[in-house]
């Protein structure tokens, strides 16, 4: 059923609203709370004709001039939740990062006893300095061995005479 | 339904009551959005925007609500279809370069005020909120007495009083007719 089949005096609200052009822009939004508030019938102060009352009259004038507002509170009157994508719900609960100072503490490494550190530096030392004596007495014996013993053809070869630098086959070298 | 959600942790910003809300009425947010967007695949950018909304600027829009004058559910809903309203209309807008606009159209326009010629108290809000509904949205007194939160009764009194005063008031004008107005037999006699 249609409004104007009920009520048949449209002629006389046209002759009205004709003469109130612009009147409604006046009129103050109304907040989100004070609409939930009205659309829970919470609006106004008890005793006080609602249709009086400035509170619940200026959210029926803001909405006089919006009526499209209406479907806003029958939607809240009537709210209902539906399943909502994971996607949705992460994307929303992304725009609260975790706070810088919340580090997630790790656990602490056990300590190891001073003397097993003083141990460990200590083998180590003792190893560099082994690898540099057995180094030394073998790179030693071996120049022993050689300025000992006549060198054969190929120790020759492969050693030089000590001298070689200063013989030359060059005759006019003596000049 | 505002006991689930601690508001005061949720307005410090804590991350675990955030989490929280937005799986608790992230569904809800979901179904109120749908009710304004136009196609499937905006719900989800509109669901995000809303809760964007209530979390931005040190969660200054959720920092105004206050659990003692209505529901979180019913205040969420109207945030949530404001809000979808407000991002379709700004993708609606259309964009011109400056340059394309004709000078003509930049000119500053003499601001040309309608002249209100009727009083705008005459009628109480409710009666012309009333007068509205039954006349230009076309709604039956179920409807508008369901949306108003009050019973059939109180519209079709509040529909009648009002009435009643426009007919008084225009009785009283077209008996008075206004300074300066031409008698019909001026007008036909030329």
């Amino acid at each position: 059923m249609s409004g104007g089949n009920e009520f048949n005096e449209a002629p006389l609200w046209r002759r009205w609203r004709e003469g109130q052009a612009g009147a409604g822009d006046a009129a103050a939004e109304p907040d989100a709370l004070t609409l939930a508030a009205y659309a829970e019938g919470r609006l106004g102060r008890p005793g006080v004709d609602p249709e009086t009352d400035p509170a619940i009259a200026m959210v029926e004038a803001w909405m006089a001039a919006h009526p499209d507002l209406l479907a806003d509170l029958a939607a809240a009157r009537s709210a209902h939740d539906e399943i909502a994508d994971a996607a949705i719900v992460a994307r929303a609960s992304a725009l609260i990062a975790r706070p810088a100072g919340n580090v997630s503490a790790l656990p602490l490494r056990a300590t190891r006893p001073v003397w097993q550190d003083a141990m460990a530096w200590s083998g180590i030392a003792a190893t560099l300095l082994a690898a540099v004596l057995i180094g030394f007495q073998l790179g030693n014996d071996n120049v022993v061995d050689l300025s000992d013993s006549n060198p054969t053809v190929e120790q020759s070869a492969l050693i030089g005479s000590p001298n070689a630098f200063l013989v030359t086959d060059d005759e006019d070298s003596g000049i | 339904m505002a006991d689930a959600v601690d508001l005061a942790a949720l307005c410090r910003g804590e991350k675990g009551t955030w989490d929280a809300f937005v799986r608790r009425y992230a569904g809800l947010i979901v179904s109120a959005v749908r009710g304004v967007a136009r196609e499937q695949a905006e719900v989800e950018d509109l669901v995000q925007e809303v809760f964007l909304r209530l979390c931005k600027d040190g969660f200054r829009l959720m920092r105004t609500y206050d659990p003692t004058r209505a529901g979180l559910s019913t205040w969420l809903t109207i945030v949530a279809r404001s809000t979808a309203r407000d991002v379709l209309r700004r993708r609606q807008v259309p964009s011109t370069p400056i340059d394309a606009v004709p000078e003509a159209l930049l000119a500053v326009m003499p601001k040309t005020t309608e002249r209100i010629k009727y009083p705008d108290t005459l009628l109480s809000p409710r009666q012309k909120l009333v007068l509205t509904l039954i006349y230009e949205q076309d709604l039956d007194v179920a409807e508008i007495a369901q949306s108003l939160g009050v019973d059939p009764q109180t519209v079709r009194s509040t529909h009648h009083k009002a009435m009643l005063k426009l007919r008084s008031y225009f009785a009283q004008e077209d008996t008075q007719p206004a300074a300066g107005d031409e008698r019909p037999t001026n007008r036909l006699s030329t």
